[in-house]
């Protein structure tokens, strides 16, 4: 279903998944609802200002810049790096 | 949408130039990607100061460790992991204070004497946005990246170090529990 939904199916993998969707009364309904739930997830791509809601502010360049220069610090590999969890 | 982002030349120059000591190459770069990072960090902290505060972080630390980038992968890619990392280091000590999606999302069924109406965009908008909230950390991320960002499997999975198949398995829980708690906002299954 991932692999489906990618559209990093082989073309015969693709057509056997299709058929297997227009049989199966759980496959298709899952299928047609997460590609639904796609659709709406990346509507909101341009809208992450605020998840509350609330008014989207502006740029955060103009914060981000005087941090910068407010702190170039010295240049040395990035430390510390927790990877994010498994 | 599987397939990697094209290379960019512009970054390409930009990122030499910062490796170099330019810091205006970098500000550059950070024009280009300050607010894309931040929509990113936005969904994976708690208010929007902090999202800032990541952002900003996410940047020094990438001018500061810039001469360590390869450049084996794209510059937004590695700029993304720190930006991640940033924020999975502020958030992992916390308990996360959103409560499950069930708690949050599901309305008691004899509360509404109709059928559940069909919500205007905002209020599909804030339903996605409270259900990948309330999601577990270990899944919010690939579901941002690759769902609402719209990056690749493949420069998903590299900014969380990640398997693929590792990266799909989490990413395809995290679309169903997102689906469940919004199931009722969502546009109707035309096959129905």
């Amino acid at each position: 279903m991932p692999d489906a939904l990618d559209g990093s199916l082989t073309p015969r993998q693709r057509a056997r998944f299709a058929q297997h969707v227009d049989d199966c009364p759980e496959c298709g309904p899952m299928l047609r609802s997460l590609i639904r739930l796609r659709v709406a997830l990346r509507s909101i791509a341009t809208d992450a200002s605020d998840p509350d809601g609330g008014t989207p502010d502006g740029s955060v360049v103009p914060a981000v810049l005087e941090h910068l220069r407010a702190h170039p610090g010295e240049r040395r590999p990035t430390a510390g790096r927790a990877p994010w969890p498994r | 949408m599987s397939e990697q982002s094209p290379p960019s030349a512009q970054d390409g120059e930009l990122v030499a130039r910062a490796k170099a000591g330019d810091l205006l190459a970098f500000e550059e770069l950070v024009r280009m990607y300050a607010d894309r990072l931040h929509a990113v960090v936005r969904r994976l902290v708690d208010n929007q100061d902090e999202a800032e505060e990541v952002t900003q972080e996410a940047f020094l630390r990438a001018w500061r460790g810039i001469a360590t980038f390869k450049g084996d992968s794209q510059f937004f890619t590695w700029l993304y992991r720190i930006g991640v990392n940033e924020a999975h280091r502020r958030t992992s000590h916390r308990r996360s204070p959103v409560a499950s999606l069930e708690e949050q999302l599901v309305e008691p069924a004899d509360t509404r004497p109709e059928p559940p109406r069909r919500l205007e965009q905002d209020d599909l908008r804030r339903a996605l946005e409270r259900a990948v909230q309330g999601l577990k950390p270990d899944q919010r991320a690939p579901l941002v990246l690759r769902d609402i960002e719209g990056l690749s499997t493949a420069e998903a999975a590299a900014i969380l170090d990640m398997g693929e198949a590792a990266f799909k398995s989490r990413l395809h829980r995290a679309r169903l529990a997102v689906r469940d708690a919004v199931r009722d906002y969502l546009p109707e299954d035309p096959e129905r």
